[in-house]
């Protein structure tokens, strides 16, 4: 590769959350992973999205998180500070055998994403009855 | 590990994060690059300072960060923000698997760009993002001169 071929513009494709302008980047966000009992917690640092626009899927072993943070100003603006730039947030987890791929959930508040991955029965701590 | 993270390389070495890259420099180097004109270790909370005929915008990144727990004063051309963000309340019996969030104090202050009307400022937090609405000092709007 080339130091011409680095300097191009990422190709476009199809999809919701592609960078859309040379200026955009990709960022790793911050998480939080948090073991409970029977569940996990996962939290995912993501200012600035709209909670429609985050796009979370599972395919098999993969949880992946993506979302877009869009322009925060309008056409007319002079910037006398820019540490924000629009971009797309993206993570990838690979999930263990043990999380119930049917009972996963998420909740964006605050700018901080909150996804809850349920253990399957089998694994869940219990006491044993004694007869 | 039961929950595991992939990290994604830069999708285009040249847009790579350019704070990352001050801050790396910061780490190497410490104190001889202290005339570089970007701040040189990450600022918190990151800040954009954006100028309109009749306002200017300031808009902060604060995800996690409660409105109550924030202060912002404005002193002398200068706007000060501070708070902080708490840290994540542990149910019983849970343990950390993963823990790059930070929390804590924080505290920043940025130089205003010109007069304004102190007693019209506004501010909101919405998806961790604090926006401060700055309206201009009436002296200093722009007005057309009527010529009698």
């Amino acid at each position: 590769m080339t130091r011409k071929d680095l300097m191009k513009r990422p190709e476009k494709k199809e999809s919701v959350v592609q960078p859309r302008s040379y200026y955009e980047r990709r960022i790793v966000p911050p998480v939080d992973i948090i073991e409970s009992d029977n569940h996990y917690t996962v939290q995912v640092d993501m200012p600035g999205v709209n909670k429609e626009s985050i796009d979370l899927k599972v395919d098999s072993d993969t949880l992946r998180v993506r979302a877009y943070t869009g322009d925060y100003h309008k056409g007319d603006a002079k910037l006398h500070r820019r540490e924000i730039i629009p971009s797309v947030y993206e993570r990838e987890f690979q999930l263990g055998k043990e999380i119930d791929r049917s009972k996963i959930n998420g909740e964006y508040d605050n700018g901080v994403l909150t996804i809850t991955l349920q253990k399957n029965e089998s694994v869940k701590p219990r006491e044993i009855h004694i007869k | 590990m039961l929950v595991r993270v992939r990290n994604y390389p830069a999708a285009n070495p040249w847009l790579h994060d350019e704070m990352d890259f001050d801050r790396n420099i910061h780490n190497v180097f410490g104190d001889l690059f202290d005339a570089y004109p970007v701040s040189r270790t990450r600022a918190y909370p990151r800040f954009d300072l954006a100028e309109y005929q009749n306002e200017s915008v300031i808009i902060a990144e604060m995800p996690g960060v409660r409105k109550e727990d924030l202060k912002i004063s404005i002193d002398n051309g200068y706007l000060t923000i501070s708070g902080e963000r708490k840290p994540y309340d542990m149910p019983h019996g849970s343990k950390w698997i993963r823990n790059e969030i930070s929390t804590g104090k924080f505290t920043r202050s940025i130089e205003l760009p010109h007069d304004i009307d102190a007693d019209n400022i506004s501010a909101e937090m919405k998806n961790g993002l604090l926006r401060i609405m700055l309206p201009k000092a009436e002296t200093i709007k722009p007005r057309e001169i009527s010529i009698k």
